[in-house]
């Protein structure tokens, strides 16, 4: 049984973590407020929603299977309280910030109606925090963490997220940036 | 029947002053032997009934009835069983009117009374006095005069929508002093969500008055339509003044009395920095714009007039006034923040003597879009007076248009 | 049947979601914020969207990323159902 569960957790979390890196990217594809082609920005927030909450499922598999498997050795208290684990107890403990970042995240999303601009925007920007502290947990506490498609698949995401955060960072980044830009200096759109 | 030449009355300042008949300056003492004290034999109900049939208008530029606002915080109170709030706005965000600072500073006893009268009709635990910490001192002097612990005063700042109602409260829960976006009336809940009644301390002065000699003296001033009297700041050649006139005085006549010749006068900014512009002296100074009356009808908003003579270029004075007015955006809401400095922009090419045929199409274009896009009514306004001054600047506009203008100066002093 | 969709615009950031959703009821102005088409502005921030747009309305409350829209439905004089 243990086989079963330690391979659950093995799959339901390199899952989640690109369910993860696809829901950050779609994040800041989103907040951009551009359309490209099919991809309305409509279709980009719900796919944006759909990932993070499969993200979420995901995560709460890997948590599940990992305290069932007695070989883990992962216990309640680690879910709440990082670096106590018995293997590896650091990349273990980056896992349960990882996990605890992500209740905080996912609960703004769900309560966005109801919280104000500056509270959901601040909490909800420890989603730059939580990927690498996911993508390190996974290097770290991974069983397949030394294969080739592992890796592969690690650094195609670190490439797609350096990407996505520097388009993020330019200046003309935003849909109408440069309009509005200009129009608040005075000038004619 | 025959119709007979009724001679139109034209009224123009007050023949005896009314909110600063104590004289300037006036202390609890001086106020008292003016005005004696507040009656003691009225009920509540008659008081709320004389202020009802006087007619009374807002004097902070919305013009709303004050006895209907009042009734709203009423009913609103007895509904949600929540104790009301009243607020004296004395803030005068708008930068050339004078009246407000001049009447806490001479008169605080009439403003007082006004508010504490309203206060306790409408069972108000709280009451406070918004205005700028310069006014404060003369304040709580006017309380200490009175022995008079239960009204607290809040600074505001001196931005030019510090003053607006909902900037007001916000400031007063602690928060920025911008306008909020509108979620129902401020008499069903303002401050902290109790029903609020917020409304200038003119307003409250002329409450004072009506609540001790009554509604029929009120409109002894003023007209059917704009009973009684209002302050008025003035401005001509860099210089103010603040009179008392009557409730839709006439312009010319009002100019007359303060010795403006008519011929020196090339137009009149009517309602300050969010009002319109005229070159025909022959309107009433009004609640509210009206344009079917003989003479036409101007809002005198927060009670303001500025002069224009023939020396000043008209458009370069609006570029000046619109520019300010972008730059005092909240800078909340997209539409404002983005359209007025481009109307800015716009104008102040038109006021420079740009020979672009287009300039006075994307002025008109950039009001309709900002107007009506926002949480308040700046951007409207704004653009209302952009418009206006190419509308009454038709002919200055052409003259810019082909590079030339009529005017020596281009700054205004 | 029709509704009332509100605008904040202090919440408003233009991200035109709901521009997209109602074509048939907004446009984008110049700076991508969303304007009324012709005759639907109904006072400040207000937009009228008729019947068929409901679903659309509704859609757009829920997913505007500023949380800056609200609909006011009215329930039809004819007909008491939603």
């Amino acid at each position: 049984m243990d086989e079963l569960f330690w391979s659950i957790a093995r799959t339901s979390g390199i899952i989640s973590l690109c369910l993860l890196t696809g829901s950050l990217l779609l994040g800041i594809i989103t907040r951009s407020g551009r359309s490209f082609g099919a991809l309305s920005r409509y279709t980009q927030s719900l796919l944006h929603r759909s990932l993070s909450l499969l993200a979420v499922l995901f995560t709460v598999l890997h948590v599940i299977a990992l305290l069932a498997d007695s070989y883990a050795r992962v216990h309640l208290i680690d879910l709440l309280i990082p670096f106590l684990g018995e293997y590896r107890p650091f990349w273990q403990g980056l896992g349960t910030v990882g996990l605890l970042l992500m209740v905080a995240v996912a609960l703004t999303g769900l309560l966005r109606q109801r919280l104000s601009q500056p509270v959901f925007r601040g909490i909800h920007l420890a989603s730059y925090l939580l990927w690498p502290i996911a993508v390190a947990h996974g290097l770290g506490n991974g069983s397949d963490a030394g294969t080739l498609w592992y890796r592969a698949i690690t650094i195609v995401s670190i490439a797609l997220v350096m990407v996505a955060g520097i388009w993020r960072l330019s200046a003309n980044y935003a849909n109408h940036a440069s309009t509005r830009r200009l129009a608040r200096e005075g000038v004619q759109p | 029947m025959t119709t007979t030449n009724i001679p139109t009355v034209y009224r123009g300042v007050l023949e005896e002053p009314r909110l600063l008949a104590a004289g300037p300056d006036a202390h609890w003492a001086e106020h008292l032997a003016c005005f004696g004290p507040l009656p003691q034999d009225s009920s509540d109900q008659q008081i709320l009934s004389e202020w009802e049939a006087s007619g009374l208008a807002g004097r902070g530029g919305g013009a709303f009835p004050t006895a209907r606002k009042i009734a709203a915080v009423q009913r609103a109170a007895a509904r949600t069983r929540r104790a009301p709030v009243v607020i004296g706005n004395g803030s005068e965000g708008e930068p050339l009117s004078f009246k407000d600072q001049l009447l806490l500073d001479h008169a605080p006893h009439l403003v007082l009374d006004g508010l504490l009268l309203t206060a306790r009709i409408l069972g108000a635990r709280e009451s406070y006095i918004a205005a700028k910490p310069g006014l404060h001192p003369r304040l709580l002097d006017a309380l200490a005069e009175r022995g008079e612990t239960s009204v607290a005063l809040h600074a505001t700042d001196s931005h030019f929508l510090a003053g607006q109602a909902t900037a007001v409260i916000s400031s007063m829960e602690g928060g920025p002093s911008l306008p909020r976006h509108p979620s129902g009336h401020l008499s069903d809940a303002g401050l902290a969500g109790a029903p609020t009644l917020l409304v200038n301390v003119e307003t409250l002065a002329h409450l004072a008055l009506i609540a001790r000699y009554s509604s029929a003296w009120f409109r002894t001033a003023g007209t059917a339509a704009d009973p009684g009297s209002r302050l008025l700041t003035v401005h001509d050649q860099g210089r103010y003044q603040v009179h008392e006139v009557h409730g839709s005085s006439d312009l010319s006549l009002v100019l007359e009395q303060l010795q403006i010749s008519a011929a020196s006068i090339q137009a009149v900014l009517v309602g300050g920095y969010h009002g319109q512009w005229t070159k025909d002296l022959g309107v009433a100074l009004s609640a509210a714009n009206d344009d079917r009356h003989h003479p036409a009808a101007l809002a005198a908003g927060a009670g303001v007039i500025e002069v224009v003579r023939h020396d000043i270029c008209p458009l370069a004075r609006s570029s000046q006034i619109i520019d300010y007015l972008a730059r005092s955006s909240a800078r909340q809401c997209g539409p404002c923040l983005h359209g007025l400095p481009t109307l800015a922009r716009d104008f102040q090419a038109l006021a420079q003597r740009s020979t672009d045929p287009e300039l006075p199409e994307q002025v008109h274009r950039l009001g309709a879009l900002v107007a009506g896009r926002g949480s308040c009514h700046h951007p409207d306004a704004s653009a209302r007076l952009a418009i206006s001054a190419l509308q009454v600047f038709d002919d200055e506009v052409s003259a810019h248009l082909s590079g030339t203008c009529h005017h020596n100066s281009q700054e205004h002093q | 049947m029709s509704a009332e969709l509100n605008i904040n615009w202090t919440r408003c950031q233009g991200r035109g979601l709901c521009i997209e959703l109602l074509a048939g009821a907004l446009d984008s102005d110049p700076w991508g914020y969303p304007l009324a088409q012709d005759g639907r502005a109904a006072g400040n921030g207000k937009v009228h969207v008729d019947g068929d747009q409901l679903e659309a309305a509704r859609e757009a409350v829920k997913m505007c990323p500023l949380a800056a829209l609200s609909l006011h439905e009215d329930v039809g004089a004819l007909d008491g159902r939603r």
